[in-house]
C-alpha cells in the first residue's frame, strides 16, 4: 500500500473548475472575453494535476494496477463526519463518512475526464464564439467538469449520487443552451433538456431508492466498506438476500438512466440538440460515464442474477444502437446512436464481471469519442451548421487535420489493431466468450452473439459516416466552401487524435481474460473489423452509393431502424399522451370548478361586501334603528327563554 | 296603584323617547329622546323597588347613579354637539356622515 | 277615586303629556320646556312610590341642572329652520310598537307572584338618611359613590376641553 499523502492535490482537481464556475458565475460577465480562460484555465490546472496524480500512481510500479488510497480506508483523519444515524449506531457505524478515493482505476479516469473537459474548454472557446450566452455557457461547464471530477474522487454512492445530479442539471442547462440565445432561440434545444432531465430522472429515482436500501442493509455507503460488508453478509446468509438483489436491479436501472441503454437511451440523440462540444462532454468525458462508473463501483453488491441482466441488457443495447445508427443521416445522430451502442459495450462488461474492463472502455472511448465529436463539431462549424451526411462529403482536402484526426477517431472506435479502441472492445468480447465458454444457456449466450454482431456494425456505420463526409465529391456548397478549423479547435483534434491511438497505454489495469477466450475474441474482432469495413468501403468509397439507396436495400428492416423501434412513438403514445391528457382535464377542471370556487368566493365576498357596506352609512340615525332592530330580537329572545 | 300601571307609563314614556330620538332631525332632540329613555328606566327601578318589599333601597341608589350618568352624559353631549355645530355649521344628525367608507 | 290614584293619575299626565309634546313639538325651547315639565311629572311619580329623596334629586338635577344645560345648548346653537320633524316616524313608531306589543304581552300575562296588592304595603318612610348611611357606610356603596364623583369630576374637565373654541378645520377639509 502506498503511503504516499494524494489528499490535497485530490482535492484540487474537482475544485479548481468548482471555484472557476463560481467565479464565473459571479463576475463573469465583466471579464475580458466573457471570461472563457477562467474555466479553461481552471481545466487546464485540474489536467495538470490529476496527470501529477497519475505519475505519482505510475511510480508506483507493479503495484499501480490494485492500489487503493482513499481517506476512509487509509487516508488517516481526512475524510469527514457528514451525519449520525440511529440506524448506524446500531450497527455500530456511528456516522455516515465521505472521504476521497483513488485507486488504480481512478488515476487514468480522472486524467481522461479532466484532460478530455479541458480539450472541450479550449474547442469551446473557438466553436462557441459570437454565441449570446457565451459567460453562461462557460459556467456550466466548469460546474459540468467540477461534478463529473468530484464524482470520481468520492469514496461513497451517496457522494457519487450527488454529482450524478449535479451533472444531470447541468446537462439540462447545457443541451437546452440554445434555447435561451438571443438571435436565434431553439425550442427544440428546451424540449430535448427537458426530455433528457426527466428520462435520466426515472433512473435517479431508481438509484435513490437502491441507495436507501443499501443503506438500510448496511448502515455505509462507502466502497470499501461495502466491499467488505457484502461479502460476509453473503457468507453469513449462504446466497444473496433478495433485498440485495433488489438494491442491485435499482442502481442499475439509475445506471440505464444516465448511461442511455435501452430502453431509456431516448434522451442521449436528441441531447444533440445541444452546442456540440457539450454533446463531446456528455457523451465522451462525464455524464453518461458516470452510468458505467456507478454500476462499475457498486460491482460488489451486485448479485449474479443482476449482472446477468446487466449483460443482456447491456449487449442488446449495443446490438440495437448500431443498427440505428447505421439508418442517421445526421452526423450527431450516428454518433449519438453510437455512443448508445458503445456504452452498451459497457454496461455488458460490468455484467459479465469485468467492471475494470468497462472501465477500460469508458477511457479509451472517452478519448475517441470526444475526438469524434469535436471533429463533427469543426465539421459543423465550418460547415455553416451542416449536419446533414447527404449534403456533406469531400471535405478530406478542404480540411485535413480535421479528416486525419476522424480518421484515427474512428478506426479506434471500429476496432483497428493497435488502436486504443481496440484493446478495450476486444477485452470485453473476451469476458463474453468467456462466459459463454464458462456458462451456458440464453444468459451466457445472448452478450456474446449480440456484441459480435454489434462488433461489425460498430465498423460499418462509423466508416459509413466518415466516408460520406470526407470522401467523394462536396455534396452542397457549405461543403464545398468549409474550410480549415482555427487552432484552439485543431489542437484538441490533434491531442484526441493521439490519444485515440495510443490511450491504451496509459492504462494501468489490464484485463486479464483466459486465453482461449482471448484467442476467440481476438478472431472475432478482427473478423468484425474486416467485414464491416469491407462493406463501408464498398457502400460509400468505391460504389460510391448513398445512404438511402443502402437503407432502401434493407427493405423493413431499414425502415424500423430508421423509425427507432418505435420506442419513441412508444415513449410517446405511453407517457406522453396520457400525461397530456391528464394535464387537460386536470387544466379545465382547475380552471372551471378550482378557480370558479375560488372565483365564487371573491365574488360572494365583494358583493356581500358592496351590500354591507351601505348600512355604513355615517347616519347615527339609521345605526339608531339598528339598535332598535337589535333590541327587538334580544326581546324576543328574552321573552322566548322565559316562556 | 299597582306595579303594572307603574310600568305602563314607564313603558310609555321609553317608547316616546325612542321615537324621539330615531325620528327628530336635531341632535337636541336626540338627547331629549335619550333622557326620556332614562327617566323611563328609573321609574322602572324606583317603582319595582317599591313593590318588593325587603329590597332595600337599591332600586333608588341605582336611580341615582343613573341621574348622576345622565348629568355626566348631557354635559358631555352637549359639548359635542357645541362641536359639531361649530364645523359643521349645523346640529342636523343627517349632516355629519363623514364617518363612513 | 282615591288621592293615591289622583295623584297619580295627575304626575302620569304630566309626565306623559310632556314626552308627547317635546315629540311632537317644532320649536325646540318648547319641546325643551315639555321635557321640563316631564322630569316633574316623574319626580312627581318617584314620590307617589315613597321615593322623597330621589324626587328632590330629580328636580333639582334635571329639572334644574340638566336643563339649564339643554337651554345653552340650544342657545348656542341656531336651529334648523325649516325642520320637518316627524319625517322618519313611520320606521321608528313601527320598530317602537313592535317592542311595545312584545313588552305589553308579557306585562299584562306574566307572572307577577310575591307580589303584594298595593294595599297591603307598609308605609313608605323618609329614605334621604337611610340613602345617605348607605353611601357612606364603607360595607355598602361608598365605592361606587366615590367613584361617581371621580367620573363627574372627569365629565367636568372633559366637557370643557371638548368645548372650549379653537380653530378647527371645517368639514370639507376633513373629507
Amino acid at each position: 500500500m502506498p503511503t504516499a499523502d494524494f489528499f490535497p492535490l485530490l482535492l484540487a482537481v474537482p475544485l479548481l473548475p468548482l471555484g472557476a464556475w463560481l467565479l464565473q458565475v459571479l463576475v463573469g460577465r465583466s471579464l475580458p472575453r466573457g471570461g472563457d480562460w477562467l474555466p479553461t484555465g481552471a481545466m487546464l490546472g485540474a489536467f495538470g494535476v490529476a496527470v501529477l496524480l497519475y505519475l505519482r500512481a505510475q511510480g508506483l510500479g507493479d503495484e499501480a494496477e490494485h492500489f487503493v488510497w482513499s481517506t476512509g480506508a487509509t487516508g488517516g483523519g481526512h475524510g469527514w463526519k457528514w451525519f449520525v444515524s440511529s440506524e448506524g449506531l446500531d450497527a455500530g457505524l456511528a456516522a455516515f463518512r465521505a472521504g476521497l478515493w483513488y485507486d488504480g482505476l481512478t488515476a487514468p479516469l480522472l486524467a481522461m475526464v479532466a484532460g478530455v473537459s479541458f480539450l472541450v474548454h479550449l474547442f469551446s472557446t473557438g466553436y462557441m464564439r459570437g454565441n449570446s450566452r457565451y459567460t453562461a455557457y462557460f459556467a456550466g461547464l466548469a460546474l459540468f467538469s467540477f461534478a463529473m471530477l468530484a464524482m470520481l474522487v468520492s469514496d461513497n454512492l451517496l457522494f457519487v449520487f450527488m454529482f450524478w445530479e449535479v451533472m444531470g442539471l447541468c446537462s439540462f442547462l447545457l443541451i437546452g443552451h440554445d434555447s435561451l440565445d438571443r438571435q436565434k432561440p431553439r425550442p427544440r434545444a428546451a424540449a430535448a433538456a427537458v426530455k433528457a432531465f426527466l428520462t435520466t430522472r426515472v433512473g435517479d429515482v431508481a438509484l435513490l431508492l437502491g441507495l436507501a436500501i443499501l443503506w438500510n442493509g448496511f448502515g455505509t455507503l462507502q466502497f470499501h466498506e461495502l466491499a467488505v460488508a457484502v461479502p460476509n453478509l453473503i457468507e453469513g446468509q449462504q446466497g444473496w438476500p433478495s433485498w440485495l438483489e433488489t438494491a442491485g436491479v435499482l442502481i442499475f436501472l439509475g445506471a440505464v438512466g444516465k448511461s442511455a441503454q435501452f430502453p431509456l437511451h431516448v434522451w442521449l440523440p436528441d441531447a444533440m440538440e445541444g452546442p456540440t462540444p457539450v454533446s463531446a462532454m456528455i457523451h465522451a468525458a462525464t455524464m453518461v460515464a458516470a452510468g458505467v462508473y456507478l454500476v462499475a463501483r457498486a460491482f460488489p453488491v451486485l448479485a449474479p442474477g443482476v449482472l446477468a441482466i446487466i449483460a443482456v441488457v447491456g449487449a442488446f443495447t449495443a446490438f440495437f444502437a448500431a443498427t440505428i445508427a447505421l439508418t442517421q443521416d445526421d452526423l450527431k445522430k450516428v454518433l449519438a446512436y453510437s455512443t448508445i451502442s458503445q456504452l452498451g459495450y459497457m454496461i455488458s462488461a460490468v455484467g459479465l464481471g469485468s467492471p475494470d474492463g468497462a472501465l477500460f472502455h469508458v477511457f479509451t472511448h472517452g478519448l475517441f469519442k470526444a475526438g469524434l465529436f469535436l471533429g463533427a463539431g469543426a465539421v459543423i462549424h465550418a460547415c455553416h451548421h451542416e449536419q446533414n451526411l447527404s449534403r456533406l462529403g469531400g471535405l478530406r482536402k478542404r480540411m485535413p487535420v480535421t479528416y486525419a484526426s476522424m480518421l484515427l477517431c474512428t478506426a479506434a472506435i471500429a476496432g483497428v489493431p493497435f488502436l486504443s479502441g481496440f484493446y478495450s472492445k476486444d477485452a470485453i468480447l473476451a469476458f463474453a466468450a468467456e462466459g459463454w465458454e464458462a456458462g451456458a444457456g440464453m444468459a451466457a449466450t445472448l452478450p456474446l452473439v449480440l456484441l459480435g454482431l454489434a462488433a461489425p456494425l460498430t465498423a460499418l456505420y462509423m466508416f459509413r459516416m466518415f466516408l460520406l463526409a470526407f470522401s467523394g465529391e462536396p455534396r452542397s456548397d457549405h461543403a464545398r466552401d468549409a474550410k480549415e478549423v482555427p487552432l484552439p479547435m485543431s489542437l484538441p483534434l490533434v491531442l484526441l487524435g493521439l490519444g485515440a491511438v495510443f490511450g491504451a497505454m496509459l492504462w494501468f489495469a489490464k484485463p486479464h481474460p483466459s486465453e482461449d477466450a482471448h484467442h476467440l475474441a481476438t478472431i472475432l474482432a478482427s473478423v468484425s473489423l474486416v467485414l464491416g469495413l469491407g462493406a463501408a468501403l464498398l457502400y460509400f468509397q468505391f460504389r460510391k452509393r448513398d445512404a438511402g439507396r443502402t437503407a432502401a436495400a434493407l427493405g423493413p428492416f431499414a425502415r424500423a431502424a430508421r423509425g427507432l423501434y418505435g420506442v419513441d412513438g412508444f415513449y410517446h403514445a405511453v407517457t406522453v399522451m396520457p400525461v397530456r391528457v391528464v394535464a387537460r382535464l386536470a387544466s379545465s377542471f382547475d380552471r372551471r370548478v378550482v378557480d370558479g370556487i375560488v372565483h365564487g368566493l371573491g365574488g360572494f365576498a365583494v358583493q356581500l361586501g358592496l351590500r354591507l357596506r351601505r348600512l355604513q352609512s355615517g347616519h347615527i340615525q339609521r345605526y339608531l334603528y339598528l339598535t332598535y332592530a337589535g333590541l327587538l330580537a334580544l326581546t324576543l329572545f328574552a321573552l322566548w327563554r322565559v316562556s | 296603584m299597582g306595579l303594572e300601571a307603574y310600568l305602563f307609563v314607564s313603558l310609555l314614556l321609553f317608547l316616546l323617547g325612542l321615537i324621539m330620538a330615531a325620528a327628530r332631525r336635531s341632535l337636541i332632540y336626540v338627547l331629549i329622546g335619550l333622557e326620556l329613555i332614562l327617566n323611563a328606566a328609573n321609574l322602572n327601578l324606583v317603582a319595582f323597588q317599591r313593590f318588593h318589599p325587603g329590597a332595600g333601597l337599591d332600586g333608588q341608589i341605582g336611580a341615582i347613579f343613573v341621574i348622576i350618568l345622565a348629568a355626566a352624559e348631557a354635559a358631555i353631549a352637549l359639548a359635542i354637539v357645541l362641536n359639531v355645530y361649530s364645523r359643521f355649521g349645523s346640529i342636523r344628525p343627517d349632516d355629519m356622515h363623514t364617518l363612513r367608507d | 277615586m282615591t288621592g293615591a290614584e289622583l295623584s297619580f293619575a295627575v304626575f302620569t299626565a304630566l309626565a306623559l303629556g310632556g314626552a308627547l309634546v317635546a315629540l311632537f313639538e317644532t320649536s325646540v325651547v318648547r319641546s325643551a320646556f315639555a321635557m321640563f315639565g316631564t322630569f316633574l311629572g316623574v319626580a312627581g311619580l318617584y314620590l307617589t312610590l315613597g321615593a322623597d329623596f330621589l324626587a328632590m334629586t330629580q328636580v333639582l338635577i334635571y329639572a334644574g341642572g340638566i336643563m339649564v344645560l339643554y337651554l345653552f345648548g340650544l342657545m348656542l346653537t341656531k336651529p334648523s329652520p325649516h325642520e320637518r320633524n316627524l319625517r322618519r316616524i313611520g320606521l321608528a313608531a313601527a320598530l317602537a310598537g313592535a317592542l311595545a306589543i312584545l313588552l305589553l304581552v308579557q306585562l299584562f300575562t306574566g307572572e307577577h307572584a310575591g307580589m303584594p296588592a298595593p294595599e297591603n304595603l307598609p308605609a313608605p318612610e323618609p329614605t334621604a338618611e337611610a340613602i345617605g348611611l348607605a353611601f357612606l357606610r364603607a360595607d355598602s356603596w361608598l365605592f361606587a359613590f366615590e367613584f361617581a364623583s371621580v367620573l363627574l369630576l372627569a365629565t367636568l374637565v372633559g366637557a370643557v376641553y371638548i368645548a372650549r373654541r379653537r380653530p378647527e378645520p371645517r368639514a370639507e377639509e376633513l373629507s
